[in-house]
């Protein structure tokens, strides 16, 4: 009899509250549609692993292997990045390419916030661990994370893609208080009559994987696989691994890679003071970003004749498409007539750049 | 404070870092769009 209850009998509560914060995720997930494809099976893995003797943890778990296998080698976000590259188009970046600089400045909040954990008392890893959720970007923060605090995995994964999700709640009111109504009717006028060559789009993966990786070699990985899921797509050759890498390969690492993630957030790790301050400080990060973006750009309207609308500098993070649609919305919010997707999108997908650009520095700057 | 102070090198250094980078990427894909043109395809 004592074998059918010694698994209840093993049962804390800092187990249930992690049953919980894994029902939490999944709620999340299938009823606000916060980024479904991580959040379910994140909180899915959350529950299977801290069931009191859990077979899918431990040495022999299959978790536990997909974890050595998946993560710990780095396999998965790569593979992620192969498939986010055939995902991206980066015509509306090379039709604009001025909008590079805000992938560049909605950077700044990665910084930002590795400088105040570090305030908080993380050493200087676990700090740029923290900073690089303001990447926008998951496999970016698992990749940064994994390689620099593997103990702080769990919970900057959860951080990186709730946030994500939530850049229509973030973002709005940060951009609001840093511009005037009047800046937020500034109409751009549209560059989409440049004509991009396949040779351009051939080359572009091609000579920015030289560029980064001669930069920071150490990007290569990242910036590598982005641009080689690229160049299958813009080929014109690789059709069908395209569409592979496309569907099949992002399905299936995405469904992996979730539920991996949840097997980490065991009650002992994730229950912790450190844990909410990180949460605290992924949200730090996005405000700063879109703070950094919006500020550039208000920079640049002193100097330019033709007048930037300052919000475009928000879409400069990496979270694709929603940080555009953001901005498109608050356009139309103030003038029903402006449209300013489109230089948004060429922003948004700058920010993809720019936050493996920032992954790749943190990795080569931080010792 | 050490480790502060140390990410604030870090953010200077990195954010100098991405504007190269990204300074780079706009020179080259500027002349890429001029040496080979939508018309020549």
């Amino acid at each position: 009899m004592d074998q059918l209850f010694y698994g209840i009998k093993a049962l804390s509560i800092s187990q249930v509250i992690m049953f919980l914060i894994g029902g939490l995720l999944i709620y999340l997930a299938i009823k606000k549609e916060y980024e479904p494809m991580l959040l379910l099976p994140i909180g899915f893995g959350a529950i299977l692993a801290n069931i009191p003797f859990s077979s899918a943890i431990g040495d022999e778990g299959f978790l536990t292997l997909l974890f050595k296998a998946g993560i710990l080698t780095e396999l998965f976000p790569i593979l992620i990045f192969i498939a986010v590259g055939a995902m991206i188009d980066f015509t509306p970046l090379l039709q604009q390419p001025f909008m590079l600089f805000f992938g560049a400045a909605a950077q700044f909040g990665i910084f930002f916030t590795m400088a105040m954990a570090a305030l908080f008392g993380f050493d200087l890893k676990e700090a740029a661990s923290i900073g690089i959720i303001g990447a926008a970007d998951g496999p970016t923060s698992i990749y940064v994370a994994t390689k620099f605090a593997r103990h702080l995995l769990a919970p900057i994964s959860v951080a990186a893609y709730s946030y994500m999700s939530l850049v229509p709640i973030i973002q709005p009111p940060v951009i609001k208080l840093l511009t005037t109504p009047a800046e937020r009717r500034i109409r751009m006028k549209p560059e989409f009559n440049v004509k991009i060559s396949k040779t351009v789009q051939i080359l572009f993966p091609i000579v920015t994987t030289i560029i980064a990786g001669i930069i920071a070699p150490i990007s290569v990985a990242l910036v590598g696989s982005l641009m080689f899921g690229n160049l299958i797509r813009v080929s014109g050759v690789l059709d069908r691994l395209s569409k592979a890498a496309q569907n099949e390969l992002a399905n299936l690492v995405t469904l992996l890679l979730g539920i991996t993630i949840g097997s980490t957030m065991t009650a002992e790790q994730f229950l912790n003071p450190s844990t909410l301050l990180i949460i605290a400080m992924g949200l730090v990060a996005f405000v700063f970003d879109t703070a950094g973006g919006v500020i550039f750009a208000k920079i640049l309207n002193l100097f330019l004749k033709n007048k930037i609308n300052p919000m475009i500098g928000a879409a400069g993070i990496s979270a694709f498409p929603m940080s555009a649609r953001v901005i498109q919305k608050l356009a139309q919010k103030e003038d029903p007539a402006n449209f300013v997707l489109m230089q948004a999108v060429g922003a948004n997908v700058a920010g993809q750049i720019g936050s493996i650009i920032a992954g790749g520095l943190i990795l080569t700057l931080v010792k | 404070m050490e480790v502060f102070f140390e990410t604030l090198k870090i953010m200077v250094q990195g954010m100098a870092g991405i504007f190269l980078a990204i300074s780079l990427f706009y020179i080259i894909i500027k002349l890429m769009i001029r040496v080979f043109p939508e018309e020549n395809q």
